[in-house]
């Protein structure tokens, strides 16, 4: 028995001597020794992991990457899977460049981990599996020598062998691959240039380093390989930056590749070697004006473009884009939450009421009056569309909400609410007038009455528009007019909506309480969230000007209380009928031309001293692009709050999620750098970085996570929400799962 | 930013290193070259115009150059290409010092040795026409037709492996380009990756 034990023992040990593990090339020596290293030898059924394969290459000699250059030839492994196995593509780390006279060949010098990924079947066999590989590599020195490698390793036999370190250590030297937008093309000195979305400036330097960048593709013949890479930034102030590449092009025609696989590779301060894995698709552009010369110039089949081929999308979150049914629905929803609005509601419930008092008889009268409504909104969303557009085209850097970024639009509106609340109030009544809101339906009057209503709900609807239709606006202005024309329509016909429901279907009216006294004390009710909006805008017009301005505005009111209140008598003789509506008409147009001048005057002061102001709190910066990239480029997190004096929605965020105790103590203890963008007043600045993410109106909060000291990258930044609550904040700070 | 775009400003400079600046195009006229063969005689490319040429470069110590020598793919080719009127001509861009380079008399040895069937084999030693042509590999292949254009530039086949077996079941660029010349069409494939060992050019 002892003896038989013993005999094992030499056979295994003998058995292990002669493993093929470590078997090279026996008759000559090797160049480079191979080793297999699963990432552990126990695995589980179903579970994928990574064979390393590595190459420790003799000193003066070179193995080769995926595409070797001018000559040269990469590693050929040919598996022997157990049943059931599966590997996938092998995984390069970045290649060296390696010159020989006039040629140059991209490969490895002194050590190269290659991964294979490999899928085990959902049944693993019993016992130990053994994996073989007959592996192919060539060898050069300034002579090359093809070597033969027979190798295996073993799963589950027992060991416990984690070499997860060495496959973590090969994945990061292996490119970051990126789907950033690349195009390329041919310029006219026969140079291959790829002009790509330079989104994370930060990804490759913090700026005070030495950069040498390089183009080397996974094919071969794109580019003479022997040539320096050229490389600058465009910075026209676009973001991301574009930035492009250039290198003499190959030999292989480059109009007919479709698309590429191509790396970036850099190199900072001649030590740290990294590279960026892109997919650059044929500028359709380039291919067009190539095909239309072949055409020309012979008889030739011009290059068929690859238009169609979907840029592949790697890894990696983009912004946020919605289609347009999304958009016209969100509109739509948007267009009904306004009928909901402190501004928008009481006119909309008093129009309501009215139809209740209407006998069943009047059932097309009531459809009348809805299509009138309608139309009335319809056409004034057009109408602002058009303007909007129309600037937008022109050049202007505005967005949704332009119109409360002018302080006089801001009172008027204000001015406007605050007769309405009058109204509601019973302060006076508009006899036969258009802006009879809640009059008589019999009048016949009722139809165009029904129109200017619509006219004036969207008027007093655009306060409330713009903090909530921010991404439907946004989408829209980007579209070709007619698109951006349909989104704000949808929207309006959102507005329109109920209403028009309400005439169309009587049943819906039955629903609605009884007419009844109850109805004047509802009416007078409703003058309440009109007042409230008048003081809103007056504090957004306060902010926008100053104190002085303030005082003019407010002295407006009186001046329109009492020219309301001289409207009310209607004395017999026309003499002093004549006097007494001159005298208001009078006052109304002191009223204008003060406030005019007063928010022009003290408009730009404001302007001035809020940015200074603001400048000496440390930790709340106004924004800038400067300011913004500079921040970007270095370590710390980064917090972007986007804001207005007129969005209400930032004013609660601000108030119940970002001004509060705890969100302070978590942006100090974390270090976060926060910029405040104030749009109230017009800034390009602000709109373009808005636009960055799809953007047209406030608020707009991002987070750009804090680099990793390892990487040096940073996370995508995160977009929150528009509505904050303090735990959206506090879930920005929690760790990670890595 | 600032930083980051003067940095990136300084790796602008775009210049031009030692390169094959290789003025061969598929569809143009092959650059023109005189060189010298194992005899001394001189040759020129005019002088076969009407002919079909074939231009090998070879390096007879390279491996892949070796796959198509002990195989005895190579002088196939080589014979059934000058039964046909084409002109074969080995080229050898190897520098002296260098892998492959050999004075007339050891090339003579050698062609006997192998059995090799070109109508010359020919000495590039200052990688002229190699620079020229954009030689990079050993065997690096091209073919110009009859009016003297380019017509086929690349590898021999499409099997880039060095073992000696994958010569059987490759597909011959070489041999599909001069049949399709033959028939006076442009060949199908006129551009391949030209695989095996770098060229040994003069360190420049």
């Amino acid at each position: 028995m002892q003896f038989i034990r013993l005999l094992l023992v030499i056979i295994t040990l003998a058995g292990a001597a002669f493993s093929p593990i470590s078997a090279q090339a026996e008759e000559k020596p090797s160049h480079v020794t191979l080793t297999l290293l699963p990432e552990m030898t126990q695995i589980e059924p179903g579970q994928p992991f990574f064979v390393a394969i590595k190459q420790d290459i003799a000193d003066g000699w070179h193995t080769y990457w995926v595409n070797a250059g001018d000559s040269g030839e990469p590693m050929r492994v040919n598996w022997h899977l157990p049943e059931g196995f599966k590997t996938g593509a092998l995984t390069w780390p970045v290649p060296q460049t390696i010159n020989f006279g006039p040629l140059t060949n991209y490969g490895y010098e002194g050590q190269a981990v290659i991964l294979q990924e490999m899928t085990t079947p959902t049944t693993l066999p019993e016992g130990p599996v053994e994996i073989k590989a007959d592996i192919d590599i060539l060898v050069c020195e300034e002579t090359c020598i093809p070597e033969y490698h027979q190798l295996s390793f073993t799963l589950n036999d027992g060991s416990n062998t984690d070499n997860s370190e060495i496959v973590t250590e090969a994945i990061n030297k292996t490119p970051v691959i990126l789907d950033w937008p690349a195009k390329y093309s041919e310029n006219g000195q026969g140079n291959f240039v790829i002009d790509m979305a330079f989104k994370q400036p930060g990804l490759v330097t913090k700026g005070d380093e030495k950069v040498l960048f390089d183009i080397i593709p996974y094919e071969w013949g794109l580019i003479d390989n022997t040539q320096k890479t050229g490389v600058w930034i465009d910075k026209s102030g676009k973001f991301p930056p574009q930035m492009i590449l250039q290198k003499k092009r190959g030999e292989r025609p480059l109009n007919d590749l479709g698309l590429q696989k191509i790396l970036v590779r850099f190199i900072v301060n001649q030590e740290r070697t990294s590279a960026m894995e892109l997919t650059v698709e044929p500028d359709p552009q380039w291919l067009e004006t190539m095909a239309a010369k072949t055409e020309t110039a012979q008889d030739t089949a011009p290059a068929e473009p690859k238009k169609n081929q979907p840029l592949q999308k790697a890894d990696g979150k983009t912004l946020p884009q919605i289609s347009l049914i999304q958009a016209l629905l969100f509109a739509l929803l948007g267009g009904l939450i306004l009928n909901l609005m402190p501004c928008v509601f009481p006119i909309l419930s008093m129009k309501a009421l009215s139809l209740c008092k209407m006998n069943a008889k009047d059932e097309r009268t009531a459809r009348l009056y809805g299509l009138a409504y309608t139309a009335g909104i319809l056409l004034c969303f057009a109408a602002i569309a058009a303007i909007l557009i129309g600037l937008k085209s022109a050049g202007a850097q505005i967005g949704w909400g332009f119109q409360l970024q002018n302080p006089l639009v801001v009172l008027g509106l204000a001015y406007l609410l605050f007769a309405l609340g009058l109204n509601l109030s019973g302060f006076f009544e508009i006899t036969g007038s258009f802006t009879n809101i809640g009059g008589s339906l019999s009048n016949k009057h009722g139809i165009s009455g029904s129109f200017f209503t619509g006219v004036l709900a969207t008027l007093v609807a655009t306060p409330c528009t713009a903090p909530f239709m921010g991404a439907a606006m946004g989408f829209a202005l980007t579209q070709p007019e007619p698109l951006a024309l349909l989104v704000f329509l949808s929207l309006g016909f959102g507005l329109a909506l109920p209403y028009l429901l309400l005439s169309f279907i009587p049943a819906l009216r039955s629903a609605l309480p009884k007419p009844g006294p109850w109805m004047a004390v509802f009416r007078e009710l409703l003058a309440f969230p009109m007042y409230g909006s008048a003081v809103w805008l007056v504090w957004v017009f306060s902010q926008q000007t100053g104190t002085m301005a303030l005082l003019y505005a407010l002295a407006g009111f009186v001046g329109i209380s009492f020219a309301v209140w001289m409207f009310r008598y209607n004395p017999k003789e026309i003499t002093g009928k004549i006097a007494l509506r001159g005298l208001a008409v009078m006052i109304l147009l002191t009223v204008l031309i003060f406030s005019i001048s007063a928010a022009k005057t003290d408009m730009h002061v404001q302007l001035e001293t809020t940015k200074v102001a603001a400048t000496t709190e440390s930790s709340l910066a106004p924004y800038t692009a400067e300011r913004y990239t500079a921040l970007i480029d270095g370590d710390a997190p980064v917090f972007i709050n986007m804001t207005a004096a007129w969005c209400i929605t930032c004013k609660v965020n601000e108030r119940v999620a970002l001004n509060i105790e705890s969100t302070k103590a978590l942006f100090t203890k974390h270090g976060v750098q926060v910029l405040k963008g104030d749009w109230t007043n017009q800034d390009p600045e602000i709109t373009a970085y808005l636009d960055r993410y799809g953007r047209n109106g406030v608020p707009l909060y991002v987070y750009y996570g804090p680099r990793n000291p390892k990487t040096g990258d940073r996370p995508e930044p995160k977009v929150l929400p528009q509505l904050l609550a303090p735990g959206i904040i506090a879930k920005l700070f929690e760790k990670d799962p890595v | 930013m600032r930083k980051l775009l003067s940095t990136l400003a300084l790796t602008l400079v775009m210049f031009t290193a030692p390169a094959l600046a290789s003025d061969a195009v598929i569809g143009q006229p092959a650059p023109a070259f005189t060189l010298t063969d194992t005899e001394g005689v001189s040759h020129n490319l005019s002088d076969f115009a009407g002919k079909i040429v074939v231009l090998e470069w070879t390096n007879h110590e390279c491996p892949y150059v070796m796959k198509h020598y002990d195989t005895g793919n190579m002088q196939k080719l080589q014979e059934q290409a000058t039964a046909d009127g084409v002109i074969w001509l080995s080229i050898v861009s190897s520098a002296p010092g260098k892998q492959g380079y050999t004075t007339p008399e050891e090339a003579k040895a050698i062609i006997e040795k192998a059995g090799a069937k070109a109508t010359a084999r020919l000495f590039d030693a200052d990688g002229t026409v190699g620079t020229a042509y954009g030689a990079k590999t050993t065997p690096h292949m091209f073919v110009i037709n009859e009016q003297g254009v380019l017509s086929y530039m690349g590898a021999i086949d499409d099997n880039a492996s060095p073992r000696h077996d994958t010569v059987e079941g490759a597909h011959n660029y070489v041999m599909a380009a001069i049949d399709s010349l033959k028939k006076g069409e442009m060949p199908e494939t006129t551009q391949t990756n030209p695989y095996g060992c770098g060229v040994k050019y003069e360190a420049m």
